[in-house]
């Protein structure tokens, strides 16, 4: 093989990467929270008691439109999250206000909801299952609003 | 020698770093809602007459190259062409969450989130017009909170 092709493969194999990469970039990546995120989860630990969150997370461009981001959460020794969840997430869409968490113990627990910060504080709503029992409440601030069994 | 050394070199190193980072990618697939999933849906707009939705769906999967693994991490409605403006409708599985935005350019446009409880549905939704934006959490026709921010 002569030098000539020996650097016309380097080069195909170059471009071939660099458009392989860039499609990758463009669709799953891991990061960070933005500066906006950032601010609206601390404000949310400050103001919601139990709220977790995780500076690392995984970008989905799902399209030009859409970005579906999915926190990072480490488990513990014992398997857990934070100790005692076998699940434990938090997503949302970037530019979104609206936060959905899900908190499961298997066969014990299992809490899904929805938070979003407005001017003056923030609304949960979630649904919650301890063993059979299931209910739906919606909080204003820390103020519960509305509490029906669900089951 | 040496070109050819340094060749080697770089051809080995633009092989291995690009993939580097990399293991993660989508792959959508088109659908239709299953049964179950159907069901959640009527149950929404047996409580919200107004709530439109489609059977047509995206399947959005994480694949990791390395391992193989396929894993469902979002269905996103797909309106197609039936709709002039903006909507994103989308859940994430096994969950009872379905989350949507909306908007014809800056003038009105809003996002929401609807619980799909066994037997209640809780509505959660904040709608913006250029002046002020109206935040509405209702079960059923029953109001829990309204709340006009200007």
């Amino acid at each position: 093989m002569n030098i000539n092709k020996i650097i016309l493969i380097f080069i195909i194999v170059l471009v071939s990467n660099a458009i392989y990469a860039q499609d990758e970039i463009k669709f799953v990546r891991v990061s960070r929270l933005n500066d906006v995120e950032r601010f609206q989860c601390f404000e949310l630990k400050k103001m919601v008691d139990d709220f977790q969150y995780s500076e690392k997370v995984i970008r989905y461009d799902i399209d030009e439109m859409n970005e579906f981001v999915e926190m990072v959460f480490e488990r513990e020794k014992n398997g857990k999250y934070f100790g005692r969840f076998d699940e434990y997430s938090i997503t949302f869409k970037e530019g979104s206000d609206f936060y959905r968490y899900k908190e499961v113990i298997e066969n014990v627990f299992q809490r899904e909801g929805i938070i979003y910060i407005t001017a003056v504080g923030f609304i949960k709503s979630e649904r919650v299952c301890n063993k059979n029992i299931c209910e739906i409440k919606v909080f204003n601030g820390k103020k519960l609003l509305f509490s029906k069994k669900d089951n | 020698m040496k070109i050819k050394s340094l060749i080697f070199v770089s051809l080995f190193v633009l092989i291995i770093f690009p993939a580097y980072g990399q293991d993660l990618r989508i792959h959508k697939e088109d659908s239709v809602m299953t049964n179950e999933e159907v069901a959640i849906f009527e149950k929404i707009k047996k409580a919200y007459p107004s709530f439109n939705y489609s059977k047509e769906i995206v399947r959005i999967f994480r694949v990791d190259e390395k391992s193989k693994n396929k894993k469902l991490i979002l269905v996103e409605i797909n309106f197609g062409e039936k709709i002039t403006q903006y909507y994103d409708m989308f859940y994430e599985p096994d969950s009872r969450i379905i989350r949507f935005k909306y908007g014809t350019g800056s003038s009105y446009r809003g996002e929401g989130a609807i619980i799909a409880g066994e037997k209640i549905i809780i509505n959660s939704s904040k709608g913006c017009s250029q002046s002020a934006c109206e935040v509405l959490v209702t079960a059923g026709k029953k109001i829990i909170i309204e709340q006009i921010v200007e």
